[in-house]
């Protein structure tokens, strides 16, 4: 069939991967504006949960689609690394990297992503996998009978737990600064017009999502009162 | 004449099924006026009359069109000087005393023939599978009975610059074809010739290269850095356009 065919196929594999990455994207940017209202108070964030789970139906719904897309991109990404390796069983003695950025970016003084963040893909991927594992268990199934409020601010008051969610941020960061070129690129937005937009977002996207992201582990390992 | 010596490490390999390994050669007195492949020659020279096997590598115009020659150098597919085949590159770009370790372009679809020979045939199947027009010309045409605007002709000839030397294949770091692929694609389905078979194309090309055993482009821009013929990456991203809408579109 046609489309079993598409999918199997080396570019379908990667629109997998890149359709994947752009809903995870996109799940990724609801959630961040909804820890956010932690800013304003634990009552807020208290209020925006319950509000959350008040929708029972809707929210088992997306937690089903939520797991199905960290399935597909999981298990898509692991047998393109697999495939990818085999790709060249004979190692070079050397192997040096020369691409900084991609010509068109060159012409504008500017790239995508950093080579670092392209060559760890299956790394970061792999690191932010277990850091969601230690995420659910600790915020999703944790105790029923304390506010989830207080189950978050008293976690990631300790410097171990606040540190570890930095650095997984910082991973993610990595992930997705190269991911969202990547996966424009796969899909073949790729036009004059754009690649310096483009090789901005690439940045500033991340870089947001750090300082919001972090900024709540960080406030609380530093003392601050949410 | 300004000359130079090298020590070079070599990958010598009797053939696709024995084991290979490096061995190391001091070169001296190369005219720094040579190309590399000339400094093959003069290597082999050396060899030949002390009575051993020359190292066996691929050439042909010697000019950077044919697409017949490379290896990486310390690394580098072609050599440290962008948008240079192997044979355009001169051993000026090189210092006395420098240690060159060259290997042979490597990939499963791209076996080892001998030394820095291999076998890029994969390559030829993939043109084999599309990478053509089927019209029965007939007569000649006048001359500008197909209007093609002057920027288009431009991006496709852009991409006809592919010589097919597999230098983007040798320095993927997942062994991908896709520099190579989209840029025979992209060629013909910028041109109003390409327009009949445009879909049959993209599915039968991709589906041969997947066949061959090339691994799956991740946007590392590896290849187009090396691209002798510094075909953009853009021409991968119009290939993932087009085998989408032959995938969804198509007969
Ligand atoms: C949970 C564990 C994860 C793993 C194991 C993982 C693995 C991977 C791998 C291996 C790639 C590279 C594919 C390639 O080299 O072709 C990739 C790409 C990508 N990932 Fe992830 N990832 C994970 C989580 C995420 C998350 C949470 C997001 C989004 C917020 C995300 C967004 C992306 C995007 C946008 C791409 C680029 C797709 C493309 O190449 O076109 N990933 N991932
Ligand atoms: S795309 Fe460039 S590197 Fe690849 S085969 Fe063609 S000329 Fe060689
Ligand atoms: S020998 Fe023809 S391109 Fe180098």
């Amino acid at each position: 069939m046609w489309f079993v065919r598409f999918l199997t196929s080396s570019i379908g594999k990667k629109w997998l991967m890149a359709v994947s990455g752009l809903l995870l994207l996109l799940f990724l940017g609801s959630h961040i504006a909804g820890i956010a209202t932690l800013y304003l108070g634990s009552t807020a964030f208290q209020s925006y949960a319950e509000q959350l789970h008040s929708h029972m139906l809707f929210l088992s719904l997306f937690r089903i689609g939520l797991l199905l897309l960290f399935m597909i991109h999981i298990s898509t990404g692991l047998f393109l690394f697999y495939q990818n390796r085999k790709a060249r069983p004979n190692p070079y003695r050397i192997s040096v990297r020369v691409a900084t950025h991609s010509l068109a970016a060159h012409a504008h003084g500017i790239r995508e992503s950093l080579p670092l963040a392209a060559r760890t893909m299956p790394y970061t991927g792999l690191l932010i996998l277990s850091f969601i594992i230690i995420h659910i268990f600790g915020f999703s199934f944790g105790p029923q009978d304390v506010p989830v409020a207080k189950t978050v601010v008293t976690l990631l008051r300790s410097p171990a737990y606040g540190l570890l969610y930095i650095f997984s941020f910082t991973v993610l960061a990595m992930h997705i600064h190269h991911g969202i070129w990547s996966l424009l690129q796969t899909l073949g937005l790729s036009h004059p017009r754009f690649t310096v937009f483009i090789a901005r977002m690439t940045t500033i996207l991340p870089i947001f999502f750090l300082i919001v992201a972090g900024g709540i582990p960080l406030l609380l390992v530093c003392g601050v009162d949410l | 004449m300004q000359t130079i010596d090298l020590t070079l490490q070599i990958w010598r390999q009797k053939n696709s099924d024995a084991p290979g390994d490096f061995e190391t050669y001091t070169l001296k007195n190369i005219s720094t006026a040579m190309s590399f492949l000339e400094m093959l020659d003069l290597l082999n020279e050396n060899l030949t009359l002390q009575g051993q096997e020359p190292v066996a590598f691929d050439h042909d115009c010697r000019e950077g069109i044919c697409g017949m020659c490379g290896a990486m150098v310390n690394g580098i597919a072609h050599g440290p000087q962008s948008e240079t085949t192997l044979c355009q590159l001169h051993m000026r770009h090189f210092n006395s005393g420098d240690t060159l370790v060259i290997e042979p372009f490597r990939s499963r679809a791209f076996p080892v023939k001998r030394d820095l020979v291999i076998d890029r045939s994969a390559l030829d199947r993939i043109i084999q599978a599309g990478g053509y027009i089927s019209i029965n010309t007939g007569g000649a045409p006048e001359a500008n009975t197909i209007a093609i605007p002057s920027p288009t002709a431009e991006l496709a000839m852009d991409a006809a610059a592919c010589i097919g030397c597999g230098a983007c294949v040798a320095s993927c770091p997942n062994g991908a074809a896709m520099l190579f692929t989209g840029a025979r694609i992209s060629q013909l389905s910028l041109l109003p010739q390409g327009q009949p078979e445009r879909k049959e194309r993209a599915l039968a090309m991709v589906m041969a290269m997947d066949k061959e055993g090339f691994g799956n482009c991740s946007n590392e821009r590896e290849c187009e850095a090396v691209c002798p013929k510094a075909i953009s990456i853009r021409h991968i991203a119009r290939m993932n356009r087009e085998y989408l809408s032959a995938s969804f579109l198509g007969e």
